[in-house]
Order: C-alpha cells, then sequence, then structure tokens
C-alpha cells in the first residue's frame, strides 16, 4: 500500500512538479484566483496579528454539511469573503476559522464538542469555519478525508479542505489546532489560540457575543 | 491519533470481511447497529449482520498541569537496532502534539519549548510502524535508545470476524460470535482495518519502564471490541508455566477515552499456561494499542 503510494507521489512529483518544493495539492482543491476575488473585501491592514486584516482565502470543501450530503457534487469554494459582513446583514456577528488535521489530537478532541457549540452560539452569530490540512500520515488533506472527518463528527458548519496550509501564515501547523476569532465586521483579527485553549476560548466567544447583541 | 479520538467508526466485521464500507456513528456513542442504519448491506444479499452495541468507554480525564518541554534528544531504532524515522516521531502532550523532525539516521535533538499537559514522545506511525510512547519531563530530556518493530504488510492480516480467533505477531484475540467493534475511522481506511501485532524485541523493554518482560504494537490502534476478547500471547519468554501476570495497555489517545494518555494502565491479570506455551489474559484489554506484560509481584 504505501509502495503504491510512494509510486504514486513518484510519479505525480515527476509530472507535475519537478523541481519545486511546494506541497502537492490536487487541482480539485485549488481555488482559482477568480474564486477567489472579493471586490470590496478590506484589504488596508492586512497581517497576521490581533488588529490586523485577515487575508482573504478561498478553499474547496462543504458548506453546511448537516444540510447538503458532502459529497463530490456538493462541494464549493468557500472563501473568508463570504462572512464578510460590514453592515451586519449577513447575520454573523463573529467568525472563528479554525484549523485541524487527522494526526492532531488536540483537533480531534476539539471537533467532538464544535458542533454543540455551534448548536449553541450559531443562533447567537457564531460562524465556525474549519480547514482541515493534514492526515494522519502528516500529508495533505483531501476532500475525502473531510468527508470522514464530517461523518465522524456529524459536523454542523463550513468544512474546508486546505492541502496547501493556507493558514501557515498564521501560526505554525505544527501548534495545531490555531483558533482565530474574525470581526466580521472590519475582518480584523480579535484573538488568536495556539494549542487547545478551549477553556479560555469560549468564555470569551461568549462574553463577545453577548456585547455584540446577536446577530441571527 | 490517536484519534478518537475522538469520534470513531463502527463497522460490522462481517461487512468488512465482504469488502463493505463503514458507517459513522455519533461521536461518544461507540455504537456499531450497522445492521440498523447500514450503507450497502451484506454482501450476500441477506440480512445485514446484526452487531452488538458496545458500551461507552469509562472516559478517563486527566488534568494534568502543563510543563515546559525543553531540548529533547534520543535515537530511534527499528529491531534490528538500524536507525529509522519509523514512520513519524512526536513529543504529544494534550494541547498541543508538535513533529520531531526525526530523518532516517533516527537522531532526535530538537528544542520544543513549549509548554505541554502531559507530554509523550511517540514513535512509529501506528500504520507500518507500531507506535510506542515514553514521558518528556519538563525541561531538557536524554530518551536515550527508542526500539520500535515495523508491523506485518497488510497482506494475510485477519480481519475482525465475530466468532473466529485471529492471530497476528504471536498475538491472538479469541472473538466473541456477538463481537461488536469501535474502530478509529479517521487514521485507518477500511483496507487497514485488519489486525496485525508485532513483538517488542528485549532491547525496546527498558524504555518503557514497569520491569516488562514482553511487550506488542498492536495495530489498528484505539480499536475497541466489545465483549472484550480473550488473549493469548506466545510465551516467547519461556517464563514458568503457572507464572502470575499482569498486561498493560498504553494510552496514546488524548481523548482517554479508555486508558489514561501517556500511562501504562493495567488491563487484566493473567499466567503462564500449564504447558507454558502461552501467557493467557481471558479478561483482555480495553483497547488494542500497545500491550505489555508484567510478571505479578
Amino acid at each position: 500500500m504505501r509502495a503504491a503510494r510512494t509510486l504514486t507521489g513518484l510519479a505525480t512529483v515527476l509530472l507535475v512538479a519537478c523541481g519545486s518544493n511546494a506541497p502537492e495539492v490536487p487541482k480539485e482543491l485549488l481555488a482559482t484566483a477568480s474564486d477567489c476575488a472579493a471586490p470590496g473585501y478590506p484589504t488596508d491592514g492586512v497581517g497576521t496579528e490581533p488588529g490586523s486584516v485577515v487575508k482573504n482565502a478561498c478553499f474547496v470543501g462543504y458548506r453546511a454539511p448537516d444540510r447538503v450530503t458532502p459529497t463530490a457534487a456538493h462541494r464549493e469554494t468557500i472563501a473568508f469573503s463570504d462572512y464578510y459582513d460590514p453592515a451586519g446583514t449577513k447575520g454573523v456577528s463573529l467568525l472563528l476559522i479554525n484549523t485541524a488535521a487527522i494526526w492532531c489530537g488536540a483537533c480531534v478532541v476539539e471537533h467532538g464538542t464544535l458542533p454543540e457549540h455551534e448548536d449553541e452560539l450559531g443562533p447567537e452569530g457564531l460562524v465556525i469555519l474549519s480547514t482541515l490540512f493534514q492526515d494522519a500520515h502528516r500529508d495533505g488533506a483531501t476532500l475525502e478525508d473531510v468527508e470522514r472527518w464530517i461523518a465522524n463528527f456529524h459536523t454542523n458548519f463550513p468544512m474546508v479542505a486546505d492541502p496547501a496550509i493556507q493558514l501557515e501564515r498564521y501560526a505554525s501547523a505544527d501548534s495545531a489546532p490555531l483558533n482565530m476569532l474574525v470581526d466580521p465586521r472590519s475582518m480584523k483579527i480579535l484573538r488568536k489560540y495556539v494549542g487547545d485553549q478551549g477553556t479560555v476560548m469560549w468564555p470569551y466567544i461568549e462574553s463577545e457575543l453577548k456585547a455584540r447583541g446577536g446577530a441571527r | 491519533m490517536t484519534r478518537p479520538r475522538l469520534s470513531l467508526l463502527a463497522i460490522s466485521a462481517l461487512w468488512l470481511s465482504c469488502g463493505c464500507s463503514s458507517k459513522a456513528v455519533t461521536p461518544g456513542s461507540d455504537t456499531a447497529d450497522g445492521g440498523a442504519n447500514g450503507n450497502g448491506g451484506a454482501a450476500s444479499g441477506g440480512q445485514p449482520p446484526v452487531v452488538k452495541t458496545c458500551p461507552p468507554g469509562p472516559n478517563i480525564k486527566t488534568d494534568p498541569e502543563p510543563v515546559t518541554v525543553g531540548f529533547v534528544s534520543g535515537s530511534i531504532v527499528d529491531e534490528n537496532g538500524d536507525p529509522t524515522s519509523a514512520g513519524l516521531v512526536q513529543v504529544c502532550g494534550k494541547n498541543l502534539c508538535l513533529p520531531a523532525h526525526v530523518g532516517d539516521d533516527g537522531a532526535l535533538g530538537e528544542a520544543f519549548n513549549q509548554p505541554l499537559t502531559a507530554p509523550l514522545c511517540k514513535y512509529g506511525d501506528g500504520f507500518d510502524w507500531g507506535k510506542l510512547g515514553v514521558p518528556v519531563a519538563a525541561g531538557d530530556s536524554q530518551l536515550g535508545t527508542l526500539m520500535t518493530v515495523r508491523l506485518p504488510d497488510y497482506a494475510g492480516a485477519p480481519p475482525f470476524e465475530p466468532g473466529k480467533s485471529i492471530s497476528s505477531g504471536g498475538v491472538t484475540l479469541a472473538l466473541d460470535a456477538g463481537s461488536g467493534f469501535v474502530f478509529d475511522g479517521l487514521d485507518y481506511s477500511d483496507d487497514q482495518l485488519l489486525f496485525r501485532a508485532a513483538a517488542l524485541p528485549a532491547a525496546a523493554l527498558p524504555p518503557l519502564g514497569h520491569d516488562f518482560v514482553a511487550g506488542y504494537a498492536l495495530s489498528p490502534l484505539e480499536t475497541h471490541i466489545c465483549p472484550l476478547p480473550a488473549i493469548s500471547i506466545e510465551n516467547t519468554s519461556d517464563l514458568p508455566a503457572g507464572t502470575a501476570l499482569e498486561l498493560y495497555v498504553l494510552g496514546l489517545d488524548v481523548d482517554e477515552k479508555w486508558v489514561p494518555y501517556g500511562a501504562w494502565q493495567l488491563a487484566s491479570s493473567g499466567q503462564v499456561s500449564a504447558d507454558g506455551a502461552t501467557l493467557e489474559f481471558p479478561d483482555g484489554a480495553p483497547v488494542l494499542s500497545a500491550f505489555a506484560v508484567r510478571v505479578k509481584d
């Protein structure tokens, strides 16, 4: 099995990635520039730390896996800009961007609780967007991995694959999970939590939602 | 994985043996009702098999204080004593899991400088290599030589089939006819859900502590079988007939559904068989992980 995987990988490298150190990312997982175009999305003050604007990013995955069966026919491009809500008309009060990997035990434990948090706080305006970036071997996550993840956890929020690890600009993938809270009015980063910090993060989210009055 | 983790995948062993697909269940419920909500049905075209529901684990939740892990060094070797990366080496706490960048020279030498709860150096990936772990203390640590083993090939490995005794690498599980199975469906694909075990060489045991006289790496990790199958192990340590024994299982899963993370937990008592051929543990172990045997005091 491993030999077959190695041969397949070798063939792919020879065909498409000669001389490149870039991670091999299947074409279907690469959202194109036009997919990611978001006129009106803030571009000033882009950065990676709290107070700066989160750069728009696009992924392929499932927007509502609890309502639309996560199969190949239902994959779509999902962008941070989808949740940019400057006027509060989309009902988004707070955006939680989360990273996960199958090898990451803390991520696995965390995702056992996220659907419950979504049930509780989604009506208050919290949107969780989670990116699965690697499998158990630390190879790039596939959409099949995402589908198994969704089935396993009964995921009820947007879940995408991020095999290129686009979110590594915010924190090392090695220190997953990353949880990053973003203000949907400005797309500014409010807080970043690296590793399992649920005991401090969820009280903050609840207080922030309360302060924002709930938008849904 | 750990995984599980977790949220687990329950699969009918009969479906597995027929090549049918797996079925996700509610996280935490650990139920295996492949007949009720199945996807695909039995290959024979007959009634879906009735699979026993497994009760949930004790969900032991330890809450250790984080410690800052500094520079960790050591070397990873295979069963022949040759250097290896063993597929994957990580230093993982319950809160954070950090990769150790071990190459083919097996050399581990890395400054982590992170607060980790119950940090464990895990070596071996649980797929091609047996997965083991040793605790890492606060500050700098020299772990010495850590040995793991190659797991048997998937080809020829037995599926989990109720009513059968399945063997690999000197370990035999006696599966009840009404067995239920809860697998880690995140880490393992359907075709990897086969029983594989490998004995640890004597040189692999001292770093694990506890005066173990035998040890085994098993796969798929975090597999729970109910009722617990009796376990029989070849007596390669030449222990005298009748010797009272203890079977320990290593907690590799941060979710601690069955075993505290990072700890060797006593799973059951047993003894060397009357003919001296095997180590018998009729009460089994709660989860497939690394096993180790100790002579009872």
